[in-house]
């Protein structure tokens, strides 16, 4: 009887530490997936494209919750995640560093704002072509 | 006796497992997630469909655009980038050929040649386009003027911007 409790116990201790190594693995992957630096590029980029390809008069939504979620965690203000300064975008979620910023050829004037309206809406508007 | 040694084998040897499986995933996360994204593919993409739109009007050829001094500035494009280890405004090439189109013969007959941007590009893609090397994309079109002559185009473009795409 002694002997058959002990495997359970044996069994369990393995299989708890197995199951902890399982979350460790799984934490680890899903920290890295939603890690400030690949949400800033992952943005940055993706503003960019979307400029290049646009043409004026346009006006693009964009939902960027995960960003904006992280950004409210490190005390930045959703308003303050994404600009743009002549042809450059540049994003920043967190108050340290300078953030990710990426070019577009597009030569327009974009502007970009966040929707208060809406609570994760960036909306990019193509004014016109600069001169 | 002899079984809970066979069982203590087992369980180191369970344990050398998932350490493996650790360290294979952290070096698949970090060669996935330390790269950046390479979106130089789509960039070169959109520059060639912008110039594209820009030399013509519903397939008519504009010829008046690729004869203007100020190309560039006329589509609405700037080669200007953000300032990045050393980044010079030189990540950027552009080379559009026009030639002659002759159905009877296939063959084209190239009457002039526009290039902007970094010349050494192409000189790089040449060994390699992509990853460490600027990637590099060509494409043809063709299109009749006013007058119904017929053209063809050869647009190459280049991006660099490696460091932040490879």
């Amino acid at each position: 009887m002694q002997k058959r409790g002990n495997i359970l116990t044996e069994n369990i201790i393995f299989i708890i530490l197995n199951l902890v190594f399982v979350v460790i693995l799984v934490l680890f992957i899903f920290s890295k997936m939603s890690s400030e630096s690949v949400i800033e590029e992952k943005y940055a980029k993706q503003i960019a494209l979307i400029v290049d390809e646009a043409k004026p008069v346009m006006e693009i939504h964009l939902n960027m919750q995960d960003a904006v979620e992280k950004a409210k965690k490190n005390k930045i203000s959703p308003e303050n995640i994404v600009s743009i300064s002549e042809n450059v975008v540049n994003v920043k979620i967190n108050s340290r560093g300078e953030g990710y910023s990426y070019s577009f050829f597009n030569n327009v004037d974009a502007t970009i704002y966040f929707d208060t309206t809406s609570s994760f809406t960036y909306v990019i508007k193509i004014n016109g072509n600069r001169k | 006796m002899n079984s809970r040694g066979t069982d203590k084998i087992i369980s180191i040897y369970w344990f050398a497992i998932l350490f493996l499986v650790a360290v294979a995933c952290v070096y698949l996360v970090y060669s996935f997630y330390g790269k950046p994204y390479d979106v130089r593919k789509i960039e070169a993409n959109f520059l060639v469909n912008q110039v594209v739109d820009c030399i013509s009007d519903d397939g008519i050829l504009n010829l008046e655009t690729l004869e203007n001094p100020s190309f560039l500035e006329f589509c609405h494009l700037t080669f200007d980038v953000e300032d990045f280890q050393g980044w010079k405004d030189d990540q950027f090439y552009l080379e559009i050929f026009l030639c002659g189109f002759d159905i009877s013969n296939g063959q084209d007959l190239c009457l002039s040649k526009l290039n902007f941007g970094d010349e050494n590009i192409p000189k790089n893609c040449e060994l390699k386009s992509g990853g460490n090397y600027p990637f590099c994309l060509e494409r043809s079109s063709y299109f009749i003027d006013a007058e119904q002559n017929k053209y063809s185009t050869k647009i190459f473009v280049g991006v660099k911007k490696i460091e932040k795409n490879d």
